[in-house]
């Protein structure tokens, strides 16, 4: 079944809790940006190429950094997914 | 000579192994004579033709790091954030570093960050960690982990370890075959002996070989496993006529090293003070071992730590149980301590922990203290009969026996001997 930007979103939430270094993060909803929860560059980068092998993406993890929040995110995810 | 008045003794000591995840369980195998080597299922494709190994099995990094949440919860804290998710090698070097450092006493009372060095004693120890990623490195190079950039570095395990401790000192990674871990002791030694740093950390890491490695060391005949393949227990055998090559073993063993003055500062007493210690090539690019290098090695050991060959008690052979490894050893033996060699005690801790390779030489430095410590000899397990009968090797149970002057070999590939001289405290 083909995924929506909320099952997207959904992923990224459980891999950010998997991810982040800050065990005892706040919650995580759409509005919520990376550092607060815990995420280095390196967590984010690792986060993309989760979700790219998660949702078998062709792309490169550039083209998702000028996110500015989990939810922009996972748009960007949903419109990519949709283009292949 | 080494000049007597910066001594350097070891101050705590932890190790995570096949036969023991912490000094103590592991100082009691070594006086039961257990064994840690099994049959190990291969699963990877495709299959290597020998399955025996001393494995560190069914180990939870968040279960062996809760004994140590009443020592220091906010160091407790900041272990479990940075070895959560962090590759098998670093997670077992922060438990026995853990407990080295607790083990010293440095959770209560350490010397200024700059003052502590660390030193890594490990070499392509992320082979099978790579090995496991290369499928999902050729479906898609996108997919590979950021985090692959940092933890395929030998220098992962200095910048994990020197943050948990807050380690400001020199640090480095060093490698020498299977002489690693007594690489690392003297690199350690050094570095507190100079007065470079008072206190320093050396953190054998575990040989997590690939099948693709285990393969290459069957294939050039150092390993061996295939004439006692339904029988593990008795695969490995330290100088016995039916020895065949080394078994794999893993571990992760660490050691603090300390200057005296630091030690009687803090009111630590040492387990035992390091007295000298060698190192030397054979300039050879081969994998054979040199009688005159061994026995050089051992010479300039005593010489250094102002000892006679006849003040030795016991030495924890290098004994890989390699035919020509252990022949050649037992003739330096013979060369180095004349007619005193039939007098000191033998014996082979990788006959019980297999090989591991780069902590070995720490391994066996945590078990020569232990058994000086105890007052015990422990046993050459598999030892029935001897490939020499001028050499007195330990039996298949342990004695009770009390050492004072003690030395460790170690040596490696490309000619790298190794010999370090223990004296009980």
């Amino acid at each position: 079944m083909d995924k929506n930007e909320n099952d997207i979103f959904d992923l990224i939430a459980t891999h950010v809790a998997d991810i982040s270094l800050d065990i005892a993060h706040g919650p995580i909803i759409r509005s919520s940006m990376l550092s607060p929860l815990g995420m280095d560059s390196i967590g984010r980068a690792e986060l993309i190429a989760r979700m790219l092998e998660e949702l078998s993406l062709t792309a490169s993890a550039r083209e998702f950094y000028k996110a500015n929040n989990l939810g922009e995110l996972a748009a960007l995810f949903a419109n990519k997914l949709k283009e292949q | 000579m080494i000049v007597t008045i910066n001594k350097v003794g070891i101050t705590g000591m932890g190790t995570v192994s096949s036969i023991g995840n912490d000094v103590s369980t592991f100082c009691n195998s070594l006086r039961g004579g257990k064994s840690g080597i099994k049959q190990t299922p291969i699963i990877k494709e495709p299959k290597i033709s020998v399955d025996l190994a001393a494995k560190i099995e069914d180990f939870s990094f968040s279960d062996s790091i809760d004994r140590f949440q009443n020592v220091s919860e906010e160091k407790y804290d900041h272990a479990k954030r940075l070895g959560r998710r962090a590759p098998f090698v670093i997670q077992t070097s922060i438990i026995s570093a853990l407990e080295a450092w607790f083990s010293a006493r440095l959770h209560d009372n350490k010397p200024l960050p700059e003052r502590i060095g660390l030193i890594v004693a490990g070499q392509n120890s992320t082979q099978n960690y790579q090995y496991d990623l290369i499928s999902k490195f050729r479906k898609n190079p996108e997919y590979l982990s950021p985090r692959y950039a940092l933890e395929f570095l030998e220098t992962n395990q200095i910048g994990v370890l020197s943050e948990l401790f807050g380690i400001e000192g020199e640090g480095f990674a060093v490698g020498g075959a299977s002489a690693t871990g007594n690489v690392g002791i003297i690199k350690g030694y050094q570095l507190v002996h100079s007065g470079l740093v008072d206190v320093c950390i050396v953190t054998g890491v575990v040989a997590d070989l690939s099948p693709m490695d285990i393969q290459g060391f069957i294939n050039i005949g150092a390993m061996g496993g295939k004439k006692y393949i339904d029988q593990p227990e008795k695969s490995c055998r330290p100088f016995d006529t039916q020895h065949e090559g080394f078994i794999y073993g893993q571990a992760s063993a660490s050691v603090i090293l300390e200057s005296e003055i630091s030690a009687t500062k803090r009111g630590i007493p040492f387990l035992a003070e390091v007295k000298g210690y060698a190192l030397n090539l054979d300039s050879n690019s081969s994998a054979n071992p040199n009688v005159n290098g061994e026995a050089k090695a051992m010479l300039s050991a005593l010489n250094q730590a102002g000892l006679s060959a006849s003040d030795v008690d016991y030495i924890n052979t290098h004994g890989s149980s390699s035919p020509l490894g252990d022949k050649t050893e037992a003739e330096a033996i013979s060369k180095v301590f004349k007619d005193h060699r039939s007098d000191l005690w033998l014996n082979s801790t990788k006959g019980l922990t297999g090989h591991c390779l780069y902590s070995a030489g720490i391994v066996e430095t945590i078990a020569t203290v232990e058994q000086m410590r105890q007052g015990f000899l422990h046993p050459n397990k598999n030892l029935e009969i001897p490939i020499c009968k001028d050499l007195q090797f330990c039996g298949t149970a342990a004695v009770d026996y009390q050492v004072d002057v003690a030395m460790s070999n170690s040596f490696g590939f490309g000619g790298i001997n190794t010999s370090i001289v223990l004296k009980r405290r």
